[in-house]
């Protein structure tokens, strides 16, 4: 059985030994480490067996965003803050999570659960991402998207924006060349420049123009063969 | 501030420039021509400038210097000397023969005196003897006067109805009326300013110790320490850890001192070392081995008073900046109370600052306020940062309560 390789930097001794208790309860974990003292643990850090981190981000000698920008390889990180005036400075550096103190088990536990899923996606190989799901940074963490929810993908200069069936959008920065890669082929379809279409929930095409439950797409003469070959499958 | 002195020095220049237009409104009767020849006579000049000279003499000099201080004997003795230069000089009877002389020069028959026509008298039309009022007509064959003299007979020229040679002496109650309204309005114009001046200075002391106590309250419930106090307390709930009820009293504490007594002006000595005896003992939940904390306080602290949060606000400080879990170090707080008053110190290594932008000494001017405020002239505060150590030596003035 697999086992996450996690450390634990803290300042606070009481709030590492809350962390390493909680980490306890999960069987997929296993706390290597911890480290009141922040650079102990950036040298640490630097042999790269980590897979998952739990950072305080105000220390004393170094802060926690300025030692996860000083990784060359950087391991899942979920920040553990007392105080939240650092979650944009966070953000650049792509953190699963951020979690406030006082530590509460099940906010801890539904953190964990993100980074096993998504350690569990990044470690498959090509052909066996059964996970299903699409893994985005947004909104200064790492968000989940199962894949049956896209209706499209819209592309604004260098950010994405997905569509999902409740009508929510989630924008993330990513070329849409990138996240056309991330998605299996045959259920996603570019259709446009700025457009990727899940091809299950075209309701028809008509005209050049794609029909989605509460949307429609145009297709761009380039992409005419997907809908010649749609029309006939039909 | 600029704004409102140039509005000032417009209004003064305007005022003085209505002041100085009035004599040759008044000599001349509003004949232009002869406006410009009374601004030639040496005696306009000394007129403006007489009153010119009392009016700042009085406004800049008398008044916050004998007035306001209360020295009310002096001050009227000074005013009374100045209304007897007033009375010898005659500035206005003065300008007004001058200007007499100087027109009769160029008019060639005897001058007519503005107050005729300020009387709304017009030569051509009465003869000379049947004028109701024998106001200068009188004074025309003694001719041009020499300057400092003056006829024993002239009168000032609304109280002249009666006969020509009276045996008072002459009195020049134009100019002492102007003497009175230029001292008056200079006074009014003072004391008013004084009046808006600590008006202004009370509402500034209140809005000052209002904004230093809320940023007392926001510095001091930092959340970057509450969240983390409250984490550590979890923990130790969670751990079963017999210090957790301990420890939940200590912060409760704390944020009673903080929210109930610190909005008092003075809290006894003890509360402020109490609270600073809790924040400690939480901040050891908080530091490993590597740092060493000596306190010590002695001497006498009892039946003293203090404006709370003052020391507190260094302590926190201390344990903001002075803290390294990669190197060892020492933080020392001492306490010391005498019959004078409060002496404390407190040191901590400086560590390179991790995050420079954030340290904005805010916390630090806000105290010197409070000290300057609260402590005027009865405390001294020295803070040094040689050999990488962080040094504030505080000595508070206070007086035993009984």
């Amino acid at each position: 059985m697999m086992k996450l390789k996690c450390i634990a930097i803290d300042d606070e001794p009481l709030a590492l030994k809350l962390i390493s208790r909680y980490v306890h309860q999960f069987p997929e974990l296993q706390m290597v480490q911890t480290f009141e003292d922040a650079i102990s643990g950036a040298e640490y850090l630097k042999q790269g067996t980590t897979d998952l981190l739990f950072i305080d981000i105000n220390m004393p000698d170094i802060t926690g965003i300025d030692l996860v920008r000083s990784l060359e390889k950087k391991p899942i990180i979920i920040f553990i803050t007392a105080y939240k005036n650092f979650a944009y400075e966070g953000f650049e550096l792509e953190a699963l999570d951020y979690i406030l103190k006082p530590i509460d088990a099940k906010r801890f536990a539904k953190a964990v659960e993100k980074a096993i899923d998504y350690y569990k996606y990044k470690n498959a190989g090509p052909g066996e991402k059964l996970d299903n799901s699409l893994y985005v940074y947004s909104e200064y963490r790492m968000v989940k998207i199962s894949l049956d929810d896209i209706e499209y993908i819209e592309s604004m200069e260098d950010y994405i924006k997905i569509h999902v069936n409740n009508g929510k959008t989630i924008l993330t920065l990513m070329p849409l060349k990138k996240v056309l890669e991330k998605l299996p082929v045959g259920k996603f379809q570019r259709i446009h420049r700025s457009f990727i279409v899940a091809v299950d929930k075209i309701k028809s095409i008509h005209n050049r123009k794609v029909q989605l439950a509460d949307a429609e797409l145009p297709v761009s003469e380039s992409y005419m063969d997907f809908v010649r070959k749609w029309m006939k499958f039909k | 501030m600029l704004k409102v002195r140039t509005y000032q020095v417009i209004i003064h220049i305007a005022g003085w420039l209505l002041f100085m237009g009035f004599p040759l409104l008044f000599i001349n009767g509003g004949q232009s021509d002869s406006d410009f020849r009374t601004l030639l006579v040496p005696y306009y000049w000394l007129f403006c400038f007489t009153y010119i000279f009392l009016f700042y003499f009085n406004a800049y000099l008398l008044i916050p210097g004998l007035f306001l201080k209360r020295k009310y004997i002096l001050y009227g003795s000074i005013v009374m000397l100045l209304f007897a230069g007033v009375y010898f000089l005659q500035p206005y009877d003065r300008l007004l023969k001058s200007t007499e002389k100087n027109m009769g020069f160029q008019h060639g028959p005897p001058a007519r005196p503005m107050r005729d026509k300020l009387l709304g008298q017009d030569r051509p039309s009465l003869p000379r003897g049947d004028r109701p009022m024998p106001l200068r007509d009188n004074h025309d064959p003694h001719g041009p006067f020499a300057p400092g003299e003056h006829p024993p007979g002239d009168k000032p020229p609304r109280f002249g109805p009666g006969p020509n040679h009276s045996p008072m002496p002459f009195v020049d109650s134009i100019s002492l009326f102007i003497f009175l309204m230029i001292v008056a309005i200079s006074t009014a114009i003072k004391i008013i300013q004084q009046w808006q001046l600590t008006e202004q200075r009370a509402i500034q002391a209140e809005a000052d110790k209002a904004s230093a106590e809320l940023s007392f309250l926001k510095a001091q419930i930092n959340p970057h320490f509450l969240f983390n106090t409250l984490n550590n307390i979890y923990t130790l709930a969670v751990i079963k850890d017999d210090n957790a009820p301990d420890s939940i009293m200590k912060l409760s504490n704390i944020m009673r001192y903080v929210t109930d007594d610190a909005t008092e002006d003075f809290v006894p000595l003890q509360n402020e070392i109490d609270c600073i005896h809790d924040y400690i003992e939480l901040q050891r939940l908080r530091l490993g081995e590597k740092t060493q904390i000596d306190i010590d306080i002695s001497g006498n602290i009892e039946h003293k008073k203090i404006a709370p949060l003052i020391l507190m606000t260094f302590i926190e400080n201390v344990f903001k900046y002075g803290i390294s879990k990669h190197t060892r170090s020492v933080i020392s707080i001492k306490i010391w109370g005498n019959e004078k008053g409060i002496s404390f110190f407190c040191q901590n290594h400086i560590f390179p600052d991790k995050n420079e932008k954030k340290r904005t000494g805010i916390g630090l001017k806000n105290t010197r306020q409070r000290l300057e405020h609260l402590y005027p002239g009865k405390h001294e505060l020295t803070i040094d940062t040689e050999n990488k150590l962080y040094t504030v030596k505080l000595v508070l003035q206070i007086n035993d309560e009984a």
